[in-house]
């Protein structure tokens, strides 16, 4: 246990320091650009500010939803005599340390690289920590008490499955505009003046109501002139206090109905009606549960978004690659691409798989005595769960296969040989449901 | 390996031998989890039309052996048969005839009543028409018509275990093995449940019973058995019960405390009434 525990901190440690090199590198790369520099590395400081509140916020939601309205202990420390306010302290220390602790700890060193480029005075860092501190308090304390009166309007799943949507929109809005930015371009001296252009004509809004960016700001005037701003250091301490108390009164005012609403049934009184009648058919009915299932339960389908923003992505990549920039013939070097890409949509497919396909042999949990106390035999169930599965999963390899060809224009052989070898996706299905495992 | 063949052999010649008589037949059925034997060497028989009460205090090893007669559980040593044949060698057959309800019923929260009914009749390959019939029956009957199209995660604990009910009771199995039946249910409900079992016991369904309301056992059960401990204390109906445990006019309550050894209740209770 200690040895795992110490290999953990020790890969924490690595991880935190791999960052802080990074970091200084891209910070000193902008930093040292003459005229546009210092302009683009503060500004790109005061996004990462903007989205770790954001990120915050929004997880810090999803997290109090389940904390506050959604925990199996509620039942009992609702019915105890314990104050509405010290409910919403207690669950709000947990909330807080759940969803900060790793943002704090891997934007230390983000912010700390700011201080080495910039050549910050002794008085950086606590301020720096200080306002980490206060800004994940202040992304918390407005993330809990949003919950509280979100709950209201919503039962607590629904509220719950609307942050999750945001959030996974947010992330991967965040990761296309990344990608789409093209950073490869920033080592590429000839696009270089054509980035510094776009870069700069970002309107960032300068959001004077956003905590993050006072946040921002206190620290920029800080490493700019060494100075310390007093009135955004006192609205970033006096803040998540402020917004604290705000969420005690909301919890005292709204909590009772908001916990009534998460009772209730996200499906209670909607009606299914099954189309097509009964037939004795276990294959047909094993795909019809689990489509039905995957479709009901938003947190599984939401995660199809990520995908799609994962094989626009990976496709992405094809279309952008310098390939006429290469030492050799690029039809040739177009092909050893394909070639390898079967490989690595392979690995694509069985990464999904291990997602999807792997937890769907344990979905059933304390329902699974049905199967079991059924005539149908288990490995019977796992072949009609990998049936279920490696169709979708064959017709997104082949997608992934195609697309990237026809963006590569490969032509003739290579294009047959890659898209007949996709039977080994097959496999990386199998794999994933534990098939191969079960039938040897 | 050989032994286990030996073994298995062994099984299936003696679950033939008993074949013709019993429903079910469990012989030295013994489980332990690690150390600890929960069912310690336990032989009983189910014959057609009857139903066999099992009784015994929390802990006693009830659900192991049912969950090891629905399939659940792998024993350590003995054997189970249903209608003659081995459930070690043979279970699909075996499961195919049997029907099993647990006491905590956890179902398919994203499936509405009516496809829950659909899949678990798809699994036991039942017939269309019997489906139509049977489904539209039970529902009514336990007034879930209503609800037969909502979620079952809007279903209360009552409303599940009677849709859990109702899909064993559709498929017609010949032995229905049922852990604690009547945990939720309302009186109504309760009331028909009985009959239910009474009715299907009567056209010769075998139908093994845990339960701890000494009530329902009472006037349910042709037999009851008593473990304790992971062993089999007593089996017999009421009168050989009353004899065992030699209170002839006592009904069943004082008979299980007497043979489940509660003897220091007496001093509990006398105790609380004197407080």
């Amino acid at each position: 246990m200690k040895i795992f525990y110490g290999a953990g901190t020790f890969q924490k440690e690595n991880s935190s320091a791999a960052l802080y090199k990074i970091s200084v590198r891209v910070v000193t790369y902008f930093h040292s650009q003459n005229e546009l520099g210092i302009i683009l590395s503060l500004k790109i400081f005061q996004m990462a500010w903007i989205t770790m509140f954001a990120l915050l916020v929004f997880s810090c939601m999803v997290s109090a939803v389940s904390t506050l309205f959604l925990s199996q202990d509620n039942e009992i420390i609702f019915a105890a005599p314990v104050a509405k306010s010290d409910i919403f302290f207690m669950r709000y220390i947990t909330t807080s340390i759940y969803t900060s602790w790793m943002m704090i700890i891997f934007s230390i060193p983000v912010f700390a690289a700011y201080g080495t480029v910039f050549k910050a005075a002794v008085f950086y860092w606590p301020l720096m920590l200080v306002t980490i501190i206060a800004t994940a308090a202040t992304a918390t304390t407005f993330g809990m008490g949003l919950t509280v009166v979100l709950v209201n309007l919503f039962p607590a799943k629904r509220t719950k499955d609307i942050i999750l949507y945001l959030s996974i929109c947010f992330g991967i809005f965040i990761y296309l505009i990344f990608r789409l930015m093209r950073p490869e371009d920033l080592v590429n001296p000839d696009k270089y003046g054509h980035f510094i252009d776009y870069l700069s004509s970002l309107a960032t809004p300068a959001a004077p109501y956003i905590p993050a960016a006072w946040a921002s700001n206190l620290l920029s005037y800080y490493l700019l002139d060494r100075k310390i701003d007093l009135l955004v250091t006192a609205l970033l301490t006096i803040t998540p206090i402020t917004l604290f108390f705000i969420g005690e009164w909301a919890m005292e005012r709204w909590f009772l109905s908001g916990f009534t609403k998460s009772q209730e049934s996200f499906g209670g009184y909607r009606m299914f009606f099954s189309r097509g009648k009964y037939r004795r058919s276990s294959l047909r009915w094993i795909f019809l549960k689990e489509s039905k299932l995957f479709l009901r339960d938003s947190a599984e389908w939401s995660q199809l978004f990520m995908i799609a923003a994962l094989v626009v992505v990976y496709l992405y990549n094809f279309k952008v690659l310098p390939v006429e920039r290469s030492l050799f013939e690029e039809e040739y070097v177009t092909n050893l691409i394909s070639f390898l890409n079967i490989g690595l949509t392979g690995f694509v497919v069985a990464s999904l798989a291990a997602r999807f396909v792997y937890p769907s042999i344990g979905a059933e949990g304390g329902s699974f005595y049905i199967i079991m106390s059924s005539p149908l035999s288990t490995a019977r169930y796992i072949l009609h769960k990998y049936l279920f599965y490696v169709v979708p999963f064959t017709i997104l390899a082949l997608v992934l296969l195609v697309v990237s060809n026809r963006l590569l224009n490969i032509e003739g052989p290579m294009w047959w040989i890659s898209v007949t070898t996709h039977d080994h996706y097959l496999d990386s299905t199998g794999y994933g449901t534990g098939l191969w495992g079960n039938i040897r | 390996m050989i032994k286990d063949e030996i073994h298995n052999t062994m099984s299936h010649q003696m679950c033939g031998q008993v074949a013709a008589d019993y429903v079910l037949a469990v012989k030295n059925l013994t489980k332990k989890f690690g150390k600890f034997t929960a069912v310690d060497n336990i032989s009983l028989n189910v014959k057609q039309g009857e139903i066999f009460g099992f009784l015994g205090p929390n802990g006693a090893g009830k659900t192991t052996t049912i969950k090891m007669i629905a399939g659940l559980l792998q024993p350590d040593d003995g054997w189970i048969s249903i209608n003659g044949r081995s459930l070690a060698n043979e279970p699909k057959h075996c499961k195919q005839d049997t029907g099993y309800i647990p006491d905590r019923p956890y179902l398919f929260e994203k499936l509405t009543g009516f496809e829950f009914l659909q899949f678990i009749a798809s699994l036991y390959n039942l017939a269309p028409e019997t489906f139509s019939r049977n489904t539209a029956n039970y529902l009514k009957l336990f007034d879930l018509e209503d609800w037969r199209h909502h979620l079952i995660e809007s279903y209360s604990h009552g409303m599940r275990q009677k849709l859990i009910i109702s899909s064993i009771f559709m498929l017609e199995p010949p032995l229905i093995v049922v852990d604690e039946p009547m945990v939720g249910l309302d009186p109504k409900s309760g009331r028909i449940v009985k009959e239910l079992f009474k009715s299907h016991a009567a056209r010769g369904t075998a139908i093994f019973l845990s339960t701890h309301s000494l009530e329902i056992a009472e006037e349910l059960c042709d037999r009851i058995g008593i473990i304790l401990n992971g062993s089999l204390r007593t089996v017999g109906n009421l009168k050989d019960l009353q004899v065992e445990a030699r209170l002839e006019h006592s009904d069943l309550e004082e008979i299980f405390l007497e043979l489940t050894g509660a003897y220091e209740l007496q001093e509990i209770i006398a105790a609380l009434r004197s407080e």
